[in-house]
């Protein structure tokens, strides 16, 4: 009996002391992905209408600068609109001509610009390090967006948990979209892919197909749309749902040219 | 007879005089803008020769066209510091090289919001007095925290001669 329990033990704590190493091991990785920056940051998204993204986020220097505050909202779905667009100016500030945004913003928007150059320069030079109330957004002169939002979204980005290490595409453009023209014969138009990253991890991915006409696929009534449609859209949003999981572009199960665009969009994740 | 001789006369003057007005413009390809730092050091593009169709090379016939903009990458911060653009007539080694005018990039969180051409530096010659070809390039820095590089070409540019 001895003999056995003998036996025993010599298999049993080897593997004992395997599995604690490998779990301690792997707790540690988890722990130490991502890369530290020399700041750390507290954001918050907030998903609105029509595809449009409003984040708040405060970065915090690793030396004793000062803080970073940025507001913007985003919209990763449409192509252009005559409202947002980059103004380049001649020496007497008059318009000369102006430059089509990557993607709309608040920022790049004629009517909200004004608006969002005000709110980062109030909040880049209070300081706010704790929650706010609304006497804090008193000498705030806003005309557009709605100040109780704002402090909502900024006590609810104060309050976050604060994040320490970033993840693989911090060095990539906050934003990026690609686009590619369809060789479908029966599909005329243009594929277009967005991406969004939250401190180096892709946040969201926007895919759309917008025909020769300028409609959107996904604004299609769901009782109008082919078989074809409706597959286009699920392959649409497996692939989002997988690259979100895996925060790599994945083409599996998609068409040639939404696999064309989608490498693409990996691509300009990768570019510097 | 005479009338359509005298009408041909006047359009070949009209066509004539025109062709000789039209000034042609010389421009480098569109390309890319270099990474740059926050607050120091400048980064320059190549230099570009570039021939005007003037008697010589003046500042106040120099262009830099914007394109493309993007977004700040994710690991900068900024809040609303510009991005500094001069464009600059290259001498030869031993003379300083001239700024020719000032274009500021601005940005408001991480998004290029407008540029304009802050001031002409140098209307008048840039090169030597008969000297047709002018050494241009564009120097570069960005506002913001000390030496922090933005690891990203933030648009296109373009730089003509006329």
């Amino acid at each position: 009996m001895q003999k056995i329990m003998k036996i025993g033990m010599v298999l049993i704590v080897p593997i004992v002391i395997i599995g604690v190493f490998l779990i301690l091991n792997d707790t540690k990785t988890q722990a130490e992905k991502g890369t530290p920056l020399s700041f750390t940051r507290k954001n918050t998204f907030d998903r609105k209408e029509d595809d449009w993204i409003y984040t708040f986020e405060i970065n915090y220097p690793n030396t004793n600068e000062k803080n970073n505050y940025i507001f913007d909202g985003y919209n990763l779905k449409y192509k252009e609109s005559e409202e947002h667009y980059i103004p380049v100016y001649d020496e007497n500030g008059n318009e000369a001509y102006r430059v089509k945004p990557e993607c709309l913003s608040l920022s790049n928007s004629e009517k909200y610009k004004d608006d969002i150059l005000s709110i980062n320069l109030y909040f880049n030079e209070k300081q706010f390090e704790e929650k706010i109330t609304e006497d804090d957004l008193q000498d705030l002169d806003i005309n557009y967006i709605d100040k109780e939002y704002l402090l909502d979204i900024f006590n609810r980005t104060v309050e976050s948990k604060v994040k320490t290490l970033a993840g693989e595409y911090y060095n990539s453009s906050f934003i990026g979209r690609v686009s590619q023209e369809s060789t479908d014969k029966n599909l005329p138009g243009e594929w277009q892919a967005t991406y969004i990253l939250d401190f180096g991890n892709i946040y969201d991915i926007n895919i759309q197909f917008i025909d020769k006409s300028g409609n959107y696929l996904s604004e299609k009534d769901n009782q109008n749309m082919n078989s074809k449609e409706k597959g286009i859209l699920n392959q649409i949003e497996s692939v989002k749902k997988e690259s979100l999981n895996l925060q790599k572009i994945t083409t599996k199960n998609t068409n040639k040219d939404v696999q064309t665009l989608l490498e693409k969009l990996q691509n300009k994740l990768t570019e510097y | 007879m005479k009338r359509k001789m005298m009408l041909l006369g006047f359009l070949t003057i009209i066509l004539g005089s025109n062709v000789v007005n039209v000034k042609a413009k010389d421009c480098t390809e569109i390309h890319a803008a270099p990474h740059v730092y926050q607050v120091a050091p400048y980064v320059n593009t190549k230099r570009f020769g570039l021939y005007t169709s003037y008697d010589s090379c003046y500042g106040s016939n120099t262009e830099v066209w914007f394109s493309s903009f993007t977004f700040l990458p994710d690991s900068v911060t900024n809040s609303v510091d510009p991005i500094w653009v001069d464009l600059m007539e290259g001498d030869p080694e031993g003379n300083e090289d001239e700024l020719v005018k000032q274009y500021a990039v601005r940005i408001i969180g991480r998004t290029a919001t407008d540029a304009q051409l802050i001031r002409t530096v140098t209307a008048g010659l840039i090169d030597s007095e008969g000297d047709k070809k002018a050494e241009l390039y564009l120097r570069m820095v960005s506002g913001g925290r000390q030496g922090l590089s933005i690891e990203k070409s933030m648009f296109n540019y373009q730089i003509c001669m006329k």
